[in-house]
């Protein structure tokens, strides 16, 4: 049990490369939250200094309102998984999963007992007396969060566990890992550049880019409100779309206007008018948010050609391309649209996000 | 004209087991084909052996009808892009797309429209005068790709192209390799672990597992009618559900007993007739329906316990429990459920797939 605290961390490395930029968050005691952000943006680095691996240049780390910035790791008390299963290759997996109890020389009912709990609940009972060669990445995943788990540290941190395990087990261990924290309710630090894995797992999700925080927040609220445009750009299969507009004034009414279509937003002008920098907006709007039809619905349809049809399974992504603008829609699977079909999108308001053309921060 | 011809390709190290078993493939000129399969499965070997980096232990390989197994891989005008791709360091993004096309001496005027040609399809234009240590990992990938593209080979070997790539990066490049294959019309292998690259880019899937190819057809044609139960569960994301039964008849009535419940398929009595005893029922996630009370209209409704909710931004993978069995349906909403709750799951008899338990092939 642990909550903690980072209050104004930066790292800089060698002199020059800002690794973390006065990143303060809270980890709530019991929480799971999810550092989420492209390869370079400082996620590992934030978790390597909750762990005490990395000090940061500035700023502090506390547990528990207690200040952990100077502190060993060992005296942090918190487990961390990598990307890479690290196991010992001459020991059996029991073995490996029990080391951390062994070292602290618990009696061996106890153990037993515990490592058979731990091994249950990730499906790893049939392979207990088994070495780890020879076993898959998934099952050798697996052992390493089994051996993580049992120790039952205050915090666990987690480097992207999941990225070299294949797609289906990713999914089993995913649900895996929400049902041990639900069990577990310890507090869990997961980094990961897979949006996904952020919006199934987190209570909390940290957006990050270029060592910068761009929002923390809910998982719904990171999806439905992105406070700019990389957030709306990052979250979501496939991103927002965004279309250039220029906000105009005429006759009393205000429109956004982008080259391939004009959208009375009188009623939520005044927002914008007065929190935008200028005249240039950015129009956001998710791919299950736009409507597909043969024919054109309403004055503001947009006309657009397919130029590319992706069945992913149980949707379609189209890809549209509709004057210079390539617009992806998300579609039930059943829509019987084929490549160089012409198409009309509709779109409502109820779903605009307007980022500001210049900053890229969120208006309304 | 079928442009490629593997014929019975079989590679088995001495006194080793086979790393290919029998593997017959036809690829259409200019077709899309992805080699897909979990590590292990024998997809690099392969790729190898088309390029001529290895010779196979038994089979041929034909291009246009012409023996080609004995040829060296720089007479089968073949190009290859690894996974862990390597630029010149010293040489600009240019030179590097350039080199292969010096190597067989093609003019200054030809290399120069060559590179402009790729480069502006793969959105490196800007990038042509900066070294690599300069360009981030998805910038590197779209060099390698032009290089590999530049020279205009007919055939280009992928191997995981992607998949040291960030998730958001690689969303993007799907539709771009899609693209650029239907622009330059070349014949692409493409191999990979990951089920959604191949339903998204292919024209048609070989789905490989311990060497064998386990289906080789359509993409959609595969995602709906697979030949085998790893076939059925490894092409689709989420998995398809698989669980184990017995066929018996009661009282003038055909069952699939799983245990914990039993579905009445008498309605599929003509087609199960030969079938043998012990089977696997198959559905996908998106077949499966939740609601608080069983669905009119539906075949079956069973009821089953949440056991966890995924909300993937506008979509839910829902875990469940039905008996012994642990479940997932795709709900294309956002569905939030109280872990624990109990539920119906219903779904339609047309929807369902029956393997045989013992040798795992389709029986309907």
């Amino acid at each position: 049990m642990a909550k903690i605290s980072l209050r104004h961390v930066t790292k800089v490395f060698s002199g020059k490369v800002v690794a973390v930029d006065d990143l303060s968050l809270e980890v709530p005691d019991r929480g799971l939250i999810s550092l989420l952000g492209p390869s370079g943006c400082g996620k590992t680095t934030t978790m390597r200094i909750i762990a005490g691996l990395e000090s940061p240049t500035s700023g502090k780390v506390f547990f528990d309102g207690e200040d952990a910035t100077d502190l060993h790791p060992r005296e942090r008390d918190v487990a961390m998984v990598f990307q890479f299963p690290v196991l010992y290759p001459a020991m059996s997996i029991f073995d490996n999963i029990a080391f951390p109890l062994q070292a602290r020389k618990l009696p061996k009912k106890e153990i037993r007992k515990r490592v058979n709990e731990v091994s249950e609940i990730l499906g790893l009972s049939d392979f207990l007396y088994q070495k780890p060669k020879g076993l898959d990445a998934g099952t050798r995943q697996r052992a390493v969060l089994a051996r993580a788990f049992i120790r039952r540290p205050k915090v666990y941190l987690l480097d992207e566990p999941l990225t070299n395990v294949d797609p289906t087990t990713r999914v089993e261990l995913r649900a895996e890992l929400k049902r041990m924290h639900t069990e577990l309710g310890q507090t869990m630090v997961y980094v990961t550049h897979d949006q996904s894995e952020s919006l199934t797992l987190a209570d909390e999700i940290a957006v990050m880019d270029k060592g910068k925080l761009l929002q923390y927040d809910t998982p719904e609220r990171i999806y439905e409100s992105p406070a700019n445009r990389f957030v709306g750009w990052f979250i979501g299969n496939p991103g927002m779309n965004f279309i250039n507009c220029r906000y105009q004034e005429s006759k009393g009414k205000v429109y956004l206007d982008a080259k391939i279509f004009k959208q009375d937003i009188t009623s939520i002008s005044k927002k914008i008018k007065e929190t935008s920098s200028g005249s240039d907006l950015i129009l956001g709007i998710r791919p299950e948010h736009i409507e597909i039809s043969p024919d054109k619905k309403i004055a503001e349809g947009i006309k657009a050609r397919c130029i590319l049809v992706e069945p992913v399974g149980n949707r379609k992504i189209l890809h549209l391309q509709a004057g210079d603008e390539i617009i992806k829609a998300k579609s039930s699977s059943k829509i019987k649209v084929s490549k160089g079909d012409k198409v009309w999108l509709h779109f409502s308001t109820d779903y605009f996000k307007i980022f500001d053309g210049k900053t890229y921060q969120s208006l309304v | 004209m079928p442009v490629i011809n593997i014929d019975g390709i079989v590679k088995q190290p001495d006194g080793g087991k086979r790393i290919l078993d029998n593997v017959t493939l036809k690829i259409e000129d200019r077709s899309f084909a992805c080699i897909l399969g979990p590590p292990g499965a024998g997809k690099t070997t392969l790729l190898r052996i088309i390029a001529g980096l290895e010779p196979p232990t038994e089979g041929t390989i034909y291009f246009d009808h012409q023996d080609v197994t004995d040829l060296s891989p720089q007479k089968r005008g073949v190009s290859m892009v690894f996974q862990d791709f390597a630029l010149y360091p010293h040489l600009t993004v240019y030179d590097n797309i350039a080199s292969p096309l010096k190597a067989v001496g093609s003019s200054k005027e030809e290399m120069n429209q060559r590179i402009k040609e790729v480069s502006e399809f793969l959105k490196i234009a800007d990038l042509l005068e900066r070294k690599p240590e300069q360009l981030s990992g998805g910038e590197m990938q779209r060099v390698a790709i032009a290089r590999a593209l530049a020279k205009g080979p007919r055939i280009c070997l992928f191997d995981e192209p992607l998949v040291n790539l960030d998730y958001k990066i690689r969303e993007g490049m799907r539709a771009e390799f899609k693209l650029m294959q239907e622009r330059l019309g070349q014949t692409i292998i493409y191999a990979t672990p990951d089920p959604v690259d191949a339903l998204a880019m292919a024209d048609k899937v070989a789905i490989l597992n311990n060497g064998k190819v386990e289906q080789y057809t359509g993409v959609d044609e595969a995602y709906n009618h697979p030949a085998t139960v790893f076939a059925g569960t490894y092409l689709g994301y989420p998995a398809m559900n698989v669980i184990k039964c017995s066929l018996v008849e009661r009282e003038e009535k055909l069952l699939l007993d799983a245990g914990s419940f039993t579905l009445d398929v008498t309605a599929l009595k003509d087609k199960l007739k030969s079938s043998a005893k012990e089977i696997v029922l198959g559905i996908r996630p998106e077949y499966l329906n939740i609601s608080e009370e069983p669905l009119e209209g539906m075949d079956a409704s069973f009821e089953a316990k949440i056991v966890v909710g995924e909300v993937i931004g506008s979509d839910t993978i829902v875990h469940l429990r039905l008996g012994e069995h642990l479940l997932k349906a795709f709900v294309p909403e956002i569905y939030r459920a109280r872990l624990g709750k109990t539920v119906w799951i219903s779904f339609d008899l047309s929807d369902i797939h029956i393997f045989d338990g013992l040798t795992s092939k389709i029986v309907i």
